[in-house]
């Protein structure tokens, strides 16, 4: 199984590099549609602004590369920054239109949420991590979206924390940075996937 | 629920890790990748990374990143040292930091600090203050210049509100101290609505207790006193009544 880290010249890579090596997954990074083509699993990693990112993705044409692999129920995992690429859009430093996926605006938060928060779930625990502590680290978020599968955390009010639609996952936290608790999360994401 | 964290400073001073006392002396402690890989495996919330031999050469020091990165450490790493503009953030998020510590600009080129922000997004920045109380007025350190003056608080809260999530409170001059905090720091209204992390002579039970009744503390961060026992973030957080992640 190989996974392709997207590169969009901001995120943190080599972090997520590492985690998959801790894993004993191979994984390779690139900015290129056919190389990431090759790819099991494809990952857009965290940290760095909306704007900047999709502006680079569309700099590549990757934007519509991605939205092409979503619909083909292409497994994909988006972390943090990762994730909120696939909703409509968000507000940060202005209003910026993301791969519109996924309804919702991300919105800031009136103070950043950083550190180890736990999630819960209207749902099934699908991935049995109710209760569970990860580690965040944003600024803007969007509310629980009860109509898919999908954990939540309390902070400021009830915000997403991982969506699952078809093979796509997208976490808001890290799950690199969240020790055990992300270790045992992404073997169970990848497992679903190879069942899939 | 959003727990306070109980973070880890890690001070490289001529490529080894050193226990700083005041900013003045130093003692040998061992290797940065030794000490972050025993951080790491008794899970602190965080680890801050400060290389001072980049302070000074002002280029941040990315093999020891990476050096760290190599470990697969699975603990947030914030990385400080050298980093004057938004290129230099960028490699060390690249490279493996997950946040980046700021200090020297706010001296030396204060708008340089948006246009980090600007890339990285104010969730992966903090900024570094080294504080002390004199005359019951708040003063700043400029590490390099070795100059400490009043703190110009309006030009601070600028920067805090667009550009920042966190502030770096190190009481400089009780670093190093057995029971060495300076709370009046804290008293000032100025942090009264900002996410802090506070370091410098905090290793009693009753300054935790204490600091934890501070609302705007998100990270109580240990130093020195992690060289010497290595149940010391096991034991606070099992015996803690002060909201850790356990």
């Amino acid at each position: 199984m190989k996974v392709c880290i997207v590169d969009y010249n901001l995120g943190n890579i080599k972090s997520i590099q590492s985690f998959f090596s801790k894993l004993n997954i191979d994984s390779f990074v690139s900015d290129m549609e056919k190389k990431i083509e090759n790819a099991d699993i494809i990952v857009l990693p965290g940290v760095g602004t909306f704007g900047s990112a999709m502006k680079f993705l569309k700099s590549r044409k990757l934007d519509k590369f991605i939205i092409k692999q979503f619909k083909k129920k292409k497994p994909i995992i988006g972390i943090c920054l990762g994730m909120q690429l696939f909703f409509e859009g968000s507000c940060e430093n202005g209003n910026h239109k993301g791969l519109n996926l996924i309804k919702g605006i991300f919105k800031r938060n009136l103070v950043s949420h950083i550190g180890w928060n736990n999630l819960q779930t209207n749902n099934q625990d699908f991935y049995k991590i109710k209760n569970k502590y990860f580690y965040f680290n944003h600024s803007y978020s969007v509310k629980d979206l009860k109509k898919y599968q999908s954990y939540y955390s309390n902070y400021e009010n009830k915000i997403l924390s991982l969506i699952k639609i078809d093979n796509f996952v997208g976490m808001q936290f890290h799950p690199e940075k969240s020790q055990k608790n992300g270790i045992e999360l992404m073997k169970l994401v990848i497992r679903s996937f190879s069942h899939a | 629920m959003l727990k306070k964290r109980l973070g880890t400073l890690v001070f490289v001073k001529n490529s080894i890790v050193v226990q700083s006392i005041g900013f003045e002396q130093y003692l040998p402690i061992g290797k940065p990748e030794v000490v972050v890989k025993n951080l790491d495996d008794w899970e602190a919330d965080e680890i801050i990374l400060i290389d001072n031999d980049s302070s000074n050469s002002r280029i941040p020091n990315l093999k020891l990143i990476q050096k760290v990165a190599n470990l697969n450490i699975r603990t947030p790493l914030i990385y400080g040292g050298g980093i004057k503009n938004a290129k230099d953030a960028v490699e060390c998020i690249k490279n493996g930091a997950d946040r980046v510590l700021i200090n020297q600009i706010y001296f030396d080129n204060i708008y340089e600090v948006s246009k980090i922000s600007d890339l990285i997004g104010k969730e992966s920045l903090v900024l570094s203050l080294n504080l002390s109380i004199i005359k019951n007025f708040l003063h700043i350190l400029d590490y390099k210049k070795r100059i400490e003056s009043q703190i110009n608080l309006k030009d601070l809260e600028l920067i805090y509100k667009n550009n920042i999530s966190e502030i770096l409170v190190t009481d400089y001059k009780n670093e190093g101290k057995k029971n060495g905090f300076n709370f009046q720091i804290l008293k000032n209204n100025f942090f009264k609505n900002k996410k802090i992390l506070v370091y410098g002579g905090i290793n009693t039970t009753s300054q935790f207790r204490r600091l934890f009744r501070y609302k705007n503390v998100s990270s109580v961060v240990l130093g020195n006193c992690l060289n010497y026992g290595e149940s010391y973030i096991y034991n606070i957080k099992k015996k803690s009544k002060y909201g850790f992640r356990k």
